[in-house]
């Protein structure tokens, strides 16, 4: 329950750190977005995988020190990191 | 009347707004609306170098090279090649006796040499194995479009070191829905790997080596025949399920969301052929009496909750942030939290801090050594540090700029620290460098 507490407590600032410029609602405003109006979402820096290359290496070094993994994909060779 | 404010608005870009619509409209899901922007960003190959470090124990060179092509008719062709050596000594689960011995054990390191296990407790702190390893991994992806709505990709990996092989297989399909504002994932992937080592895999649970003093002989348990040491076996195989289903949810103009459930099986030999656990007599001041490999399930079943989201502030500033949990059978409890927030403080240049914060809980099995009083052996044990209960804090900075029109580069570094309850490890401090060079063509 600490840890629940603790993670988020943690979380939430981070998000409110960068709400601050937001609208009411803020960053989670539920809108129907035409298609014409997704130019922002189409920039490379918004999908939800942008930095392919850093994301790899992250992700094997905490799979090899840590003994959670995944989560985002499925896919991608195995290693017997120690 | 509608009032705006201008400062917290984006520069409109009428002709990329108009050629975002076309495309949206025509075809094409969120990710190939970016690609087809502008029409020859669709094949790009990216290089990466990248260096990990861990304070007196081990290091990591990694060369990345990520190619994607665009074979025409709605499908991209994805290749990545990944080179590691790895050199450096990892803690091997022995506990530090009171008075450390300078007994030594034969030992099979993960290049296939033997090497001693540091003589006289190595550090003073911790036991450490010595190794060397390299590591070669092929992926090969195909993403195609198979009709209006709907994506499929598959994918085959192959991966090599000196111990380890393994096989991948993968298939996802991404189903666009409300004007494509939704979008659901479902993946499957299965690998097959093979743990190779030198000597062969040691039978769990048995015995590596005794300790002769006279005090450990008087406590040497009944069950332990020292004039046993272990057998070894052929190779260590297993097989690992793992699948995913997702929504991804435009909310706003500005942000995406992810919301992910993963789950996974891991059956065979999941054991750790090089670690090992230690049995002690805590009456004589925790003496190390037997030295036992360790020895983990053979089956593993693994859930995750993943969330992520991502937001554009102001045409300057993006934050992505994601929270993971995850749980297994073993009793593994999860909390990883990751932030990362872009300021492009300049046309074509980025600064990108990042945070990052894990905890974990323990194994059932997990134990930092085994009592030497026990009637028997449990039926699993490892002392291995990564099944404890530890917390892993990251911290770094990345610096980006786009070189020309096709051009990107970025470099960062981060500092990485790991905490232990419940074993006697000295922190682990670790430094990640990595460059990166990304050229769109």
């Amino acid at each position: 329950m600490r840890i629940l507490l603790r993670s988020s407590l943690l979380l939430s600032l981070l998000i409110l750190s960068g709400c601050s410029t937001l609208k009411p609602g803020g960053m989670f405003a539920f809108d129907k977005v035409k298609p014409w109006h997704k130019a922002l979402l189409a920039e490379e820096r918004m999908q939800l995988n942008p930095y392919p290359l850093e994301n790899s290496a992250d992700q094997k070094v905490y799979y090899s020190r840590e003994s959670a993994n995944g989560g985002q994909r499925v896919g991608g060779g195995g290693c017997g990191c120690n | 009347m509608q009032l705006i404010d201008k400062k917290s608005q984006p520069k409109p870009n009428v002709r990329n707004a108009l050629m975002v619509a076309t495309c949206t409209v025509l075809s094409g899901s969120l990710s190939s609306v970016a690609a087809e922007e502008e029409e020859s960003t669709l094949s790009s190959i990216g290089l990466s170098t990248f260096y990990y470090s861990e304070e007196n124990r081990v290091s990591v060179n990694t060369t990345h090279v990520a190619i994607e092509n665009d074979l025409g008719d709605e499908t991209l062709l994805r290749a990545n090649f990944v080179y590691d050596t790895i050199t450096g000594a990892s803690p091997n689960g022995r506990i530090i006796p009171a008075q450390a011995g300078d007994s030594s054990i034969p030992f099979t390191s993960a290049s296939g040499f033997s090497v001693n296990v540091n003589s006289g407790g190595s550090t003073g702190q911790v036991w450490l194995t010595e190794f060397t390893d390299k590591r070669a991994a092929i992926d090969l992806s195909l993403e195609k479009s198979l009709s209006r709505m709907l994506t499929g990709t598959v994918e085959g990996s192959y991966s090599s070191e000196n111990d380890f092989i393994s096989y991948g297989a993968a298939g996802t399909v991404a189903w666009d829905l409300n004007q494509r504002n939704t979008t659901i994932t479902a993946g499957l992937a299965v690998l097959s790997e093979s743990v190779r080592p030198g000597t062969g895999t040691p039978k769990g649970l048995a015995i590596s080596n005794c300790n002769d003093t006279p005090a450990a002989l008087a406590s040497r348990p009944a069950w332990a025949n020292c004039n046993i040491t272990s057998p070894r076996f052929g190779n260590g195989s297993k097989r690992v399920i793992d699948s995913v289903i997702g929504v991804t949810q435009v909310l706003n103009e500005r942000t995406v969301t992810q919301l992910n459930y993963s789950y996974g099986v891991s059956l065979g030999y999941l054991t750790d052929p090089y670690k090992l656990i230690s049995v002690v007599d805590y009456e004589l001041d925790g003496e190390e009496v037997i030295i036992l490999y360790e020895k983990r399930p053979d089956e593993r079943a693994r859930n995750s909750i993943y969330w992520k989201t991502i937001s554009q502030l102001s045409p300057k500033k993006v934050i992505d942030f994601s929270y993971r949990y995850f749980w297994d059978d073993w009793g593994i409890r999860s909390h990883t939290i990751d932030y990362n927030y872009r300021y492009d403080y300049a046309p074509k240049n980025y600064l990108q801090p990042h945070v990052r914060y894990n905890l974990q809980s323990d194994a059932d099995f997990f134990q930092k050594a085994i009592d030497a009083s026990v009637n028997s052996l449990p039926e699993s044990a490892s002392a291995d540090y990564r099944l404890g209960k530890l917390a892993t804090y990251s911290i770094g900075i990345k610096y980006g700029k786009e070189l020309g029109d096709n051009g990107l580069f970025a470099m960062r570094a981060t500092y990485i620290l790991q905490r232990y309850r419940g074993v006697d490890l000295p922190d682990m401090r670790a430094l990640v460098y990595q460059g990166t060079f990304t050229f769109k063509f």
